[in-house]
């Protein structure tokens, strides 16, 4: 029911015509106190908007005392408990969670206001939904194409890799310091006496011959 | 893509049973230095110096026990490096022997070290240098225990080993003179 078919408040029911003689009489019945409330009433529905659904009541006194109970007590809190629900009421609310339930719009808030952990299943299925729709037959044709490729090439080189390219061979020593006996560095002009001492030589100087064979590895030489 | 995963994971299974290439450092077959030669040689000097401490607080044994440690220890084959050292180590174990009094150990240890050094060099000289002096050694003793006899015997054997170690010292040094490594 919207505004046009409620009348002001102090007018007849629905149904019935212009004001009579015996509602002119009723208004001069009126307090001055339910006056009061009346015009207080009639303001109010003016300033709603014109669609705005109000209640009808098929009895005027039970009218004028629900919103005499309704501007008078501000904490709603303090009416009457209301009665049950009766059947049209009850379907309604159904019909109005079944639609809540459906509306996608409802579902986007519902989830951005308390969002639940995917399903694994739900969450896969998104995923390989996103990723046909992301990777095209093409790009996987690619995709395969440079693998293939990029396996020839570490099998060719599986293949091919024999090992350090400069390693010595017992044909190709000349490059290379080889074992050979320490007298030299223990004897003659620069001679040292002691076991320790000449091992502290003989160390050096192979270390020397290690580093230098290891540089030569190393360049390739 | 699944005939690809099989045949990126037949891939990997095949570069899995490639032998993998043996060690890259320059092999001992060659004589070339390796790793192998120098972790030896580390080896060897550490524990001289180790002995070098004993000695120095008058512990002898310990330092021999240290030397006889070296002796024992696997060494990589094939280096003139390693036999020499091996010679010296033993010389300097007959050394520490004759200061201990214990000739017999000390011919033990000299022979042992000859047996490294076949070829004439310093490290032979030296050694039949050390066992011409446990031979000198021992004739005393025997002398002084009135054994005269071996006394002589000992004697002539310091004298071979003496005059041997001087003919191989002498030889070295005209090489170092000349330039010339054996």
């Amino acid at each position: 029911m919207t505004r046009r078919d409620v009348p002001p408040h102090g007018l007849p029911p629905p149904g019935s015509s212009a004001p009579g003689n015996d509602e002119l009489d009723q208004d001069a019945e009126l307090s001055d106190e339910e006056r009061a409330l009346s015009e207080e009433l009639d303001a109010l529905a003016a300033a709603l908007p014109r669609d705005t659904a109000l209640p009808a009541f098929d009895d005027e006194a039970l009218h004028r005392r629900a919103m005499a109970r309704m501007l008078a007590h501000e904490n709603l809190t303090e009416l009457e408990p209301e009665p049950p629900a009766d059947e049209l009421e009850r379907q309604a609310a159904a019909a109005l969670a079944s639609r809540l339930h459906e509306d996608e719009w409802v579902a986007a808030l519902r989830h951005a206001h308390a969002p639940t952990a995917l399903r694994e299943l739900g969450h896969a299925a998104l995923l390989r939904g996103t990723l046909a729709a992301w990777r095209p037959a093409r790009t996987r044709l690619w995709a395969g194409a440079v693998s293939g490729l990029a396996a020839a090439a570490a099998l060719l080189l599986w293949v091919t890799f024999d090992g350090p390219p400069a390693q010595p061979t017992a044909a190709d020593t000349g490059s290379w310091s080889v074992s050979r006996s320490t007298e030299p560095l223990v004897t003659g002009p620069l001679a040292v006496v002691g076991t320790s001492q000449r091992l502290d030589r003989i160390a050096d100087a192979r270390q020397h011959d290690y580093r230098d064979n290891r540089f030569r590895r190393w360049s390739g030489r | 893509m699944r005939p690809l995963c099989w045949l990126l994971g037949l891939g990997v299974l095949v570069a899995a049973c490639k032998p993998a290439p043996a060690c890259d450092e320059p092999q001992g077959p060659a004589g070339v230095i390796d790793e192998p030669l120098m972790a030896y040689l580390s080896m060897a000097r550490s524990q001289h110096h180790r002995a070098d401490l004993a000695e120095a607080r008058g512990d002898v044994s310990a330092a021999r026990a240290l030397l006889e440690q070296l002796v024992a220890t696997a060494a990589p084959a094939g280096f003139a490096e390693v036999a020499e050292v091996r010679a010296d180590t033993l010389a300097r174990m007959a050394q520490l022997d004759l200061r201990s009094g214990d000739l017999d150990a000390a011919s033990r240890s000299a022979a042992r070290g000859l047996v490294e050094v076949p070829q004439e060099g310093y490290y032979r000289g030296h050694l039949l240098e050390i066992d011409g002096l446990v031979e000198e050694a021992r004739s005393k003793r025997l002398e002084a225990d009135g054994r005269l006899a071996e006394a002589e015997a000992a004697r002539q054997r310091a004298i071979v080993q003496l005059e041997a170690a001087v003919r191989i010292q002498q030889a070295v040094i005209e090489r170092a003179i000349q330039g010339t490594t054996p």
